[in-house]
């Protein structure tokens, strides 16, 4: 039973964590689409027309990806949407230190502490990425607590 | 859960984002947040041929650098030149570790390829030396595609350039 417990609250845990990790990535994107597609045009990955369209685009994704994850409504789409999206980011991030770029990552809107694009980064979209697999797990064990 | 419904509940999601997505932009009128229109850059050689250069006053003008001040730059972290002449100028002799990007293909280069730029470069554009107009739209089109901030022009280009004795690289000298 407390191990039941514990698995539901690491996985509850993991979903609150991840959602509210991308709901405040999106914020300021949406609020600054124009910074953010600054902050596109920066990485030099993607033509100059997709700019503005990623820029509306990925916000949104983040969004509905975090709420479908905390709400349950498609939740395990929500988590293959956000993990999908994570692994871009990772590919995104190897690509700019393979390629020696100085830029910032525009991961929480253009602010003027925005974090390089570095090593650091990419160990944390690795462990988001964990948690976004831990947050798609459904705590089976509480489902037969409750029918005992 | 099978894969089918998986998917399609990732469609759903994904369709639900183009809908917010569609509507966000239908909210704000300000487009385009980042410039795309391509610019018609033209080639190293327009002014010499004299009747289009007409228009590139209407450009806003770039800071310039004199070929003394660039000299002392080769080599320098977080300083990049930009050859702006055609690849076959460029081979004929350029300034060490200058990129080759021809004016006449720039945007279309720009949109298919990265540079090895950062925003935080400083850039500095050249042509031949006939005039600064379309070094200075290489550099306004490196400011819009990239995000440069510290673009400078330089004063009296490749001409300038070796006249001042500036070192180079490529050319017949290196065979």
């Amino acid at each position: 039973m407390a191990s039941a417990r514990l698995e539901r609250g690491v996985v509850v845990g993991a979903r609150l964590l991840v959602a509210a990790v991308f709901v405040a990535a999106a914020v300021p994107k949406i609020l600054d689409p124009a910074g953010f597609a600054a902050a596109i045009r920066n990485y030099q990955a993607f033509p100059y027309w997709s700019w503005n369209g990623l820029a509306v685009g990925v916000p949104m994704l983040e969004v509905v990806g975090a709420l479908a994850l905390l709400s349950g409504w498609k939740r395990q789409a929500g988590a293959l949407l956000l993990g999908g999206l994570t692994l871009a980011f990772v590919a995104l991030i190897t690509s700019v230190i393979v390629r020696g770029i100085d830029i910032g990552c525009g991961c929480f809107g253009q602010s003027e502490a925005a974090e390089s694009v570095g090593w650091p980064l990419l160990v944390r979209d690795l462990g988001l990425l964990a948690a976004i697999v831990v947050a798609a797990r459904e705590p089976g064990p509480l489902r037969a607590a409750r029918v005992r | 859960m099978t894969r089918a419904r998986l998917l399609a509940d990732l469609a759903a999601l994904v369709g639900i984002s183009g809908l917010l997505a569609g509507a966000h932009l239908g909210l704000r009128d300000e487009l385009p947040w980042v410039a795309v229109e391509p610019v018609d850059l033209g080639s190293c050689s327009l002014q010499e041929e004299g009747a289009e250069g007409a228009e590139a006053p209407s450009r806003p003008a770039m800071p310039t650098i004199s070929a003394g001040e660039a000299i002392a730059l080769v080599g320098r972290g977080g300083v990049t030149f930009v050859d702006a002449r055609s690849s076959e100028r460029f081979a004929d002799g350029h300034v060490p570790g200058a990129l080759c990007l021809p004016a006449g293909d720039a945007a279309s280069l720009l949109a298919t390829q990265s540079l090895p730029v950062a925003p935080s470069d400083l850039v500095i554009t050249y042509c031949d030396g006939q005039g600064p107009g379309e070094a200075e739209a290489l550099g306004l089109l490196l400011r819009e595609r990239l995000g440069c901030q510290e673009i400078r022009v330089l004063g009296g280009g490749w001409e300038q350039w070796l006249a001042a004795g500036g070192p180079t690289d490529g050319g017949p000298d290196r065979g």
